[in-house]
């Protein structure tokens, strides 16, 4: 199974979401231009059944391991602007890509995409619209959004303990004289190895790659 | 409810009032776009108007774009001496005041700042003769650089068709499924399609248009009535009738298995803003583990 959208022709996984679509959400529209696959049309925030508004989207998806799925609100509602989490390109920071990019591949499906943060999304732009206070907090920007979204994703804080861990994340072996991230001074056989080897469980080799890279440069996609 | 009963309803919810701030805003955008160009082109008289759904009356809420034609007289040289000039001098009189986002024809108006969509197209071109009837359009990026058009002939076409109201449905089922074809051509077609069905109910137009998209083999050709043989709609209807047909097969499917308001949802009920803030404020609190935006610029 892994691979598989990899290998079929963008049309062929153009029609499998589409046909994944119909149920829950038929007014999206499916289409692909060379390699890019697109979904367009009114993204209905739902809630037990009720429509509660509707935005016009466009998400360039992407299967890949690297590359989270890109939206954009195309109605002209939202302003590009810092505070609304639109960037000056159009698009909408719906995350910490890596946040999404975590999921194993079988998680990642458009539905779960649309059920989650792009629901979370606009159900968040529906309600700053009217003045209210969100339940749950934006993310600082830039740099320091990541050390929040990354510290939180391996249970750690402060920034060079949260690099040190992505580091030797990043690495294909462990090595016990590492100095621990921890801050400790203590080689890492002798502090943090045990909860090192479990985070790596979790948090695959690729993510904390791309993680490092992203702290050096924000706003790659 | 009964099927026309709930299509009227679902069309009442897209009117957009001459009272509201929606049309309030464009009113006044259109004032500072007129106050813009006259004062811009002093020596000029262009001739500026609404177009687009508003004089055709098949503007609908959920994508309601205001165009603004201004037009110069044949031999006013004021704006420009070529239709490439005044297309770009136009431009940048309104980039006083907006961003201008350059379409094929026209000039996509943004608030300044922040890129906000005023909903609002301005259409620069330039009369063909003195009698202020036929247009020529700049096509910005197109293979002709221009195209000759008639406002009015449109207008009528459209105004004058007697589906005016199956338009506005087939536009908001064409919004929400974001297909892409130019509003004017999609409302030629059904206007071609809707020809042998007038006096039938919404229901039935509707469905008759659905049906004939999906069972077409080829493209349907249409004729643009202000420019019969120069303005060749062919490729856009080309490019486009894959989605159109694959859509209208499936819109048919879930309209057989689950009725009306899975195409156009149920209609909105008439809870103050109040209510409705609640509702989604109730929504919020169901989030287990949200999602927090972030913006990778500081």
């Amino acid at each position: 199974m892994r691979g598989h959208f990899l290998k079929i022709s963008p049309g062929t996984r153009a029609r499998e979401l589409q046909s994944d679509l119909e149920m829950k959400f038929p007014d999206l529209t499916v289409s692909y231009t060379g390699s890019r696959i697109l979904i367009r049309g009114a993204f209905p925030v739902l809630d037990s059944g009720l429509v509660l508004d509707r935005y016009q989207i466009e998400i360039e998806w992407s299967d890949t391991d690297s590359e989270a799925p890109l939206l954009y609100e195309t109605g002209g509602r939202i302003p590009w602007i810092g505070n609304r989490h639109v960037n000056t390109d159009g698009r909408a920071c719906v995350f910490v890509p890596e946040e999404w990019l975590i999921h194993p591949r079988e998680e990642r499906t458009l539905i779960r995409y649309l059920d989650g943060p792009v629901r979370d999304f606009f159900l968040w732009q529906s309600l700053f619209e009217r003045g209210e206070s969100v339940r749950w907090r934006d993310r600082s920007h830039g740099i320091v959004g990541l050390i929040e979204s990354y510290g939180e994703m391996i249970g750690l804080e402060g920034e060079s303990a949260i690099r040190c861990c992505l580091e030797y994340l990043s690495k294909e072996q462990l090595k016990g004289h590492w100095t621990c991230y921890c801050g400790s001074a203590k080689r890492i056989r002798n502090c943090h190895l045990e909860e090192l080897r479990a985070l790596r469980l979790r948090i695959p080799q690729h993510i904390a790659h791309l993680a490092l890279t992203r702290l050096d440069n924000p706003t790659m996609r | 409810m009964e099927s026309q009963q709930y299509l009227e309803s679902i069309l009442k919810a897209q009117d957009l009032d001459d009272n509201s701030q929606e049309l309030n805003d464009l009113q006044t955008h259109r004032k500072d776009v007129e106050r813009l160009l006259r004062e811009g082109f002093p020596n000029s008289s262009p001739t500026i108007r609404y177009g687009g759904s508003r004089a055709k009356t098949t503007l609908i809420r959920e994508s309601y774009d205001l165009d603004i034609i201004c037009y110069f007289p044949c031999d006013d040289t004021g704006a420009g001496t070529t239709l490439k000039e005044i297309f770009e001098n136009t431009s940048k009189k309104l980039a006083e005041n907006y961003y201008v986002d350059p379409k094929t024809s026209a000039l996509r108006l943004k608030d300044k700042q922040y890129k906000l969509d005023f909903h609002i197209d301005v259409v620069p071109g330039r009369y063909v003769d003195a009698s202020k009837s036929d247009c020529f359009i700049y096509q910005n990026g197109a293979d002709k650089d221009r195209l000759k058009t008639n406002l009015d002939v449109h207008i009528n076409h459209v105004k004058n068709s007697g589906v005016v109201p199956a338009i506005r449905l087939l536009k908001l089922w064409k919004t929400r499924r974001g297909l892409q074809l130019k509003h004017f051509v999609f409302e030629l077609l059904i206007i071609k399609l809707l020809k042998v069905k007038k006096n039938s109910s919404l229901e039935t137009q509707l469905k008759h248009v659905w049906t004939s998209l999906k069972d077409a083999q080829e493209p349907i050709s249409i004729e643009d009535p202000a420019n019969p043989t120069g303005n060749d709609l062919s490729e856009l209807i080309q490019s486009a009738w894959v989605q159109f047909s694959d859509r209208s097969r499936a819109t048919l499917t879930l309209l057989e298995q689950s009725g009306w308001e899975a195409i156009f949802g149920p209609l909105e009920d008439e809870k103050n803003d109040a209510g409705k803030t609640h509702q989604f404020v109730r929504a919020a609190a169901t989030v287990s583990s949200p999602t927090r935006p972030w913006l990778p610029k500081k």
